[in-house]
């Protein structure tokens, strides 16, 4: 507990440097505001925008979160399909690989093309990129069981289905989990991705990623950097929230989930 | 020894190879009656595991028959508990779901599944540890679960495979007196892999030598010694003269 306390602490001394150093930097050197706003004014910018700040922290928090619960939804049952048949498996997984390595940037204007702006075509953006995460994580999970598992199961004569529900599967959660939290991450970068590209139905109005376009070509530079924070805190919170779902489901039984300090 | 009825076990000829390679064990031919206790003993590369996946019917033989209770192996798994050697308990269930995952895919009903565990772990001694999970259990607790968990399915024939290896001297000898502490009620036939002679005298009704390369029978060995054996039998001439004799007789198998 104390010495959590003083990490706390120490990680906020830094801030308080930072801001201070940002500060200064500002004073002395007299930039513009719309080159790099003092952290004075970006907290102005926050408080006096904050209105409109929550509305596009949660639009995007919607799209991203949509995206990310159906690519978990999707890619679980992937992962299934191909643990269940390994010439499946053999035939699709570097394709998994492939949509990892496609950048997102070349997709989403296309996508969007194809089906028109709107919050599904955000989800769809965020949807790919957090597919092959968690495809790859879960279907290692399931298919790296201990063979004398599989055999204790047969000896039990178990169906292969209840080596797949009974063992795989609950084998595959931990991994299923680091593949959502990769995702998590990237969720938010796809949804601000893809609004880059859609727009908004109403001027000065949408999701973080639309309001940075539309708050750089303002030159409204502070509250570039209220929604950078905003985004940021975006990306943190969904990191948080997984890793505490993870934290309640493996507690009980599984090493990650454990923190350092009980061992 | 009893040799009413039909064989519990019966090797015809067995040949397993894997593969190209040498067989690992070559024309074995034994059986096993009901209410043996059978240990395998021999050194590393004998196809002792080899012999109890045979019985299980895990694998098949590349020539010659199992046969167990006079049928194939894999269709007499209702009769047979498999002991293997790590714990395999799965450590996202608690100890008493852990024991209960047999009767659970044999589709036993609940009721009858809660009681069965209930009073296997108050048998084994884990009523203390019930809804623990297996991280926070020492190695011998852990080997406890998997033998309940063997047991709770009310088996014929109980195969176990290096069961106790990895465990402290004391905490096998305890196990080893527990083991047949239950066989009293159970009455199991028992088919027992290990590389340690004593255990295999202490425990066993009959020892089977294998020489390696390729496996066969070397020795078959009565141990006339009669049960109940405990801590008592432990240390008494008897029991060391037969252990010095395995021991005499695998030193022999080891040295060819």
């Amino acid at each position: 507990m104390r010495k959590r306390l003083i990490a706390a602490l120490n990680a906020a001394g830094v801030l308080a440097a930072l801001l201070l150093a940002w500060t200064a930097f500002v004073r002395l050197l007299h930039t513009p505001a719309y080159m790099l706003p003092s952290p004075a004014r970006v907290a102005e910018a926050i408080v006096s925008r904050f209105h409109s700040l929550l509305i596009s922290f949660a639009i995007t928090a919607v799209e991203a979160a949509g995206g990310l619960a159906a690519s978990i939804v999707a890619g679980t049952g992937i992962a299934l399909v191909f643990a269940k048949w390994r010439w499946l498996r053999r035939l699709l997984y570097p394709y998994t690989i492939l949509l990892q390595t496609v950048p997102i940037v070349a997709i989403a204007p296309l996508i969007l093309m194809w089906m028109g702006p709107g919050t599904l075509s955000i989800m769809l953006v965020t949807f790919i990129i957090c597919l092959a995460p968690i495809i790859a994580n879960t279907t290692q999970g399931l298919v790296s069981v201990d063979e004398s598992l599989v055999n204790l199961f047969l000896m039990h004569r178990a169906s292969p289905g209840q080596i797949l529900l009974k063992l795989r599967l609950p084998h595959a959660v931990p991994s299923l989990f680091t593949g959502i939290r990769i995702a998590s991450g990237i969720s938010v970068i796809g949804a601000i991705n893809g609004e880059w590209f859609a727009g908004s139905s109403q001027v000065g109005q949408g999701g973080l990623g639309y309001s940075i376009i539309y708050a750089s070509a303002q030159l409204e530079t502070p509250y570039l950097f209220a929604l950078v924070i905003a985004a940021t805190a975006l990306g943190f919170s969904f990191f948080f929230i997984v890793m505490f779902f993870e934290w309640y489901f493996l507690h009980d039984w599984h090493e990650s989930a454990r923190s350092p300090e009980t061992e | 020894m009893s040799t009413v009825g039909r064989h519990e076990v019966a090797f015809r000829g067995v040949t397993k190879r894997y593969g190209e390679r040498m067989a690992v064990l070559a024309d074995v031919d034994f059986s096993v009656s009901k209410g043996e206790f059978v240990s395998v003993i021999g050194p590393s590369g004998c196809g002792k595991s080899t012999l109890l996946k045979l019985v299980s019917g895990l694998t098949p033989p590349s020539a010659g028959t199992v046969a167990v209770d006079g049928s194939e192996p894999a269709a007499a798994r209702g009769i047979v508990s498999y002991i293997f050697q790590d714990p395999t308990l799965l450590p996202w269930r608690t100890v008493q779901q852990n024991v209960a995952l047999g009767l659970e895919l044999e589709g036993i009903s609940r009721s009858d599944r809660e009681q069965r565990v209930q009073s296997m772990l108050t048998l084994v001694g884990l009523s203390d540890v019930v809804q623990a999970f297996p991280r926070q259990l020492s190695g011998g607790m852990k080997m406890r679960v998997s033998i309940a968990r063997a047991l709770v399915s009310r088996p014929r024939i109980l195969l176990m495979d290096e069961p106790f290896a990895a465990l402290d001297e004391m905490t096998r000898d305890r196990l080893n007196e527990e083991l047949l502490r239950l066989r009293e009620e159970g009455q199991w036939t028992v088919i027992f892999v290990t590389h340690a002679v004593t255990e295999a005298v202490f425990l066993s009704s009959r020892i089977l030598i294998l020489a390696p390369h390729p496996g066969r029978i070397a020795h078959d060995i009565q141990v006339d010694l009669p049960y109940p054996r405990n801590a008592a039998t432990r240390g008494s001439a008897a029991l060391e003269e037969r252990i010095a004799a395995v021991s005499k007789a695998l030193r022999g198998v080891q040295s060819l």
